[in-house]
């Protein structure tokens, strides 16, 4: 399925000067182009004047279509008064290709990226072509989840899950930059509620692009003016650890687990597709978890002590979970940082105790690991999947990436990567070639990634 | 024995909340402590500040394309309006009218052009001030704001788009379009026919006869004329000569209108910074023809 694209930047064209909509592909109406046009940031949006600031958005479009861009700073504006000039690629997305990659625009972007889609051009070509993205991203990154249980903590995060729910609009500072908060909160709730979120890591406020959730600037003199809008402030920089706060419903679940370290299990639930979750109905399936989290003996009493249908596993069946990925795909979608949880499976709806730890102990240990290793390690991943699926643009990136990848990365996290990597291209092998060869492509694909990951 | 005293309920302050102000460009109903109007992103002290009079302020526009030069032209008029000793004199109403001039002249005495407009309406500059003149009797009130030219030709060219610029123009009394001069000179027909669609896509707009476009005055000035000085000997010649389209526009459909020609810079070069591309800077401030085009539409205006 195309992807449809467009770039807003400041231009000296024939048919106007400044801020436009300078280049888009032939699929986008006159009225996706006027709605993206009122969504583009303009001079002085970014939040942050610096050279490399940069800002992921995301919004729903009137079509029903998702707009995902980036924004950077990109020279100098075209005009000769010294400012920098603000430029911002779009990418608009059917419904099914952004539930290819989670519902998360993180995933898109580091795709796009990866596969130089998303790129800052010299010379703006007049019209641009409909892009592909192959590949597909896992509904959790559990490695992130991991840190941000580090930082800003559990409690930090559940205010946010609690505050982005209840509020129209919210803008938001945290202690850790604004990308990982957000795409932690999107990692934190189902698939299905995710598009619910639009958001903008480092716009500036505007009331004409109103972003479900933005970032506050650094500047809080700023804040009070944005808060005049009806924006609901908050500050990680100031949540207080040391009372026991009464969160509710789905940020309670968060809290519980974050905090318990059973990140697995929450990463398992998640990657089950259930159509039709809405945010309305979080409150009961963080009943579900929560039931799941209890010992199994402990489940069973419940059950049968309270005679609830609605608790644990009977509600998890009542909720109609399917896995978030059909078929055989399901197998090869985990991540190396998420390799070591349990796949969900229908027939062992639960990871296996030992199985949980052992997980549970890797997703602690990359916790650890700096920002910058886990980032690498994000990036190599979604370059292994792309490459997989076929692409060779991302099967070359790999190969610049992954020797660099070997020397910053500790060589325990490496072997495990390699280690889920080989199980995960032995099943495509398997898939692919058990009575007749059926994929050979796919198969090959696999067969070139395993060369560039074991150096050979 | 204590007197029995009248205190209000802290809960009926909400009832305020039920009274609602009307904006002053769109008229939509806002709550009493809102900032902006919450459909067309006006700042609502205008509205606040015009109850306090009886009659409704004069809105002139100042209108042309990305890079034209509108703020350097308006922040220098208000700048030499509120200096002026006699003559047409302007007063600031509210901290907030000071703004654009302060920017711009502080901008030009470091030897730069003030930073671009942006594009989102609740960033723009706006200017109430009160007006008076030997000719008048009374001080006229008048609201100007500084809109971004991406915005006003987004809106040229999907009417609806912003509210702001559609619901403003519809109200506003007078207007003064820049024209670039220098562009034109070099041969350039792009002037020609950003002002060509604007001057139709004002033509549009007020759809009773007294009140359409037609009859409202409007100043069509030739900006940066200090790099051509061709259009102060004669800027109506200058129109006939490199912007044919326009001329006949004007002449055909709108009664009321004059060219003129403006200059702040008194000479500029241009500069290569490393990392910054190419830098325009003002050499000196010479302002040449900024008051009579404004004086010539408060003229039409006011009567």
């Amino acid at each position: 399925m195309l992807i449809e694209q467009a770039i807003y930047t400041s231009a000296d064209t024939d048919r106007a000067q400044g801020y436009q909509l300078i280049a888009h592909s032939p699929g986008l109406s006159e009225t996706d182009c006027a709605e993206l046009t009122r969504w583009g940031p303009a001079h002085d949006a970014l939040s942050d004047g610096q050279p490399e600031k940069t800002s992921t958005n995301f919004h729903r479009m009137a079509s029903g279509a998702y707009a995902v861009s980036r924004t950077s700073m990109a020279g100098a504006e075209y005009s000769g008064r010294g400012a920098a000039r603000v430029y911002t690629q779009f990418l608009v997305l059917p419904t099914e290709v952004l539930l290819r990659f989670g519902n998360n625009p993180f995933a898109v972007i580091r795709a796009a990226t990866a596969s130089g889609v998303l790129r800052t051009y010299d010379e703006v070509p007049e019209s641009l072509d409909p892009v592909r993205l192959s590949g597909r991203a896992p509904a959790v990154y559990p490695s992130l989840l991991a840190q941000l249980a580090c930082r800003p903590g559990p409690e930090a995060m559940a205010t946010l899950i609690q505050a982005a729910l209840s509020s129209d609009q919210l803008a938001v500072a945290a202690p850790i930059p604004a990308d990982t908060l957000l795409a932690g909160l999107l990692n934190l709730l189902p698939v299905e509620c995710r598009t619910e979120f639009s958001f903008s890591t480092g716009l500036k406020y505007s009331p004409s692009r109103p972003y479900r959730v933005s970032h506050l600037p650094d500047d809080r003199a700023a804040w009070r003016a944005i808060g005049r809008y009806g924006v609901t402030l908050l500050s990680l920089d100031t949540v207080d650890t040391g009372e026991e706060p009464n969160w509710e419903g789905w940020a309670g679940c968060v809290a519980d687990v974050l905090k318990s370290g059973r990140i697995s299990l929450l990463a398992t639930q998640l990657e089950r597709r259930r159509p039709t979750l809405t945010c309305a109905g979080l409150a009961d399936f963080a009943e579900v978890i929560r039931a799941l989290a209890q010992p199994r003996t402990m489940q069973v009493a419940s059950v049968v002590g309270q005679d609830q249908t609605s608790v644990g596993q009977n509600a998890e069946a009542a909720m109609v979970a399917q896995p978030a990925v059909s078929g055989a795909d399901q197998e090869y979608q985990q991540r190396a940082d998420a390799a070591y949880a349990q796949l969900p499976d229908d027939s062992s709806p639960e990871p296996a105790p030992a199985d949980s730890q052992a997980v549970d102990h890797l997703i602690e240990t990359l916790a650890h690991q700096p920002a910058e290793a886990l980032d690498l390690l994000e990036e190599v991943d979604d370059l292994v999947f792309t490459a997989i699926s076929g692409d060779r643009h991302a099967l070359e990136e790999l190969q610049s990436l992954w020797p660099a990848a070997v020397a910053d990365l500790d060589s325990d996290v490496i072997d495990q990567s390699r280690e889920q990597y080989l199980r995960c291209a032995l099943s495509i092998w398997e898939e692919c070639a058990d009575d007749e060869m059926r994929s050979p492509q796919r198969a090959m694909s696999a067969i070139d990634v395993l060369c560039v990951l074991f150096d050979q | 024995m204590n007197r029995g005293v009248a205190v209000e309920l802290d809960s009926y302050r909400l009832a305020n909340y039920a009274a609602q102000i009307p904006c002053l460009i769109c008229d939509r109903g806002n709550t009493l402590d809102a900032e902006v109007c919450r459909n067309c992103y006006a700042p609502m002290v205008l509205a606040h500040q015009a109850q306090s009079r009886q009659a409704a302020p004069l809105m002139i526009a100042t209108l042309g394309p990305s890079a034209v030069g509108k703020t350097v032209y308006l922040g220098m008029l208000l700048d030499m309006l509120s200096r002026q000793p006699k003559e047409l004199q302007m007063s600031a109403r509210g901290g907030f009218s000071v703004t654009l001039q302060q920017n711009t002249l502080a901008a030009l005495a470091r030897c730069e052009f003030p930073s671009k407009t942006p594009s989102e309406p609740d960033r723009w500059n706006w200017v109430h001030c009160q007006l008076r003149s030997p000719r008048h009797r009374q001080p006229v009130e008048l609201v100007m704001p500084d809109i971004a030219g991406e915005a006003l030709f987004e809106e040229v060219d999907h009417p609806r788009s912003y509210q702001l610029i559609q619901a403003f123009l519809e109200r506003c009394h007078g207007v003064m379009i820049l024209i670039d001069g220098t562009k034109l000179q070099s041969g350039s027909l792009d002037e020609d026919y950003f002002a060509m669609k604007l001057l139709s896509h004002l033509s549009e707009l007020g759809e009773e006869k007294n009140s359409s476009w037609g009859s409202r005055p409007m100043a069509l000035i030739f900006s940066k004329a200090d790099q051509c000085e061709m259009c102060f000997e004669d800027p109506a010649g200058y129109a006939k000569r490199h912007a044919p389209g326009l001329w006949r526009v004007c002449q055909q459909r709108y009664r009321k209108h004059r060219f003129f020609a403006s200059g702040v810079a008194g000479a500029c070069v241009t500069r290569h910074v490393q990392g910054e591309g190419t830098k325009s800077v003002p050499l000196r401030i010479e302002p040449r023809g900024i008051i009579e085009p404004f004086e010539w539409l408060v003229e039409n205006v006011v009567g």
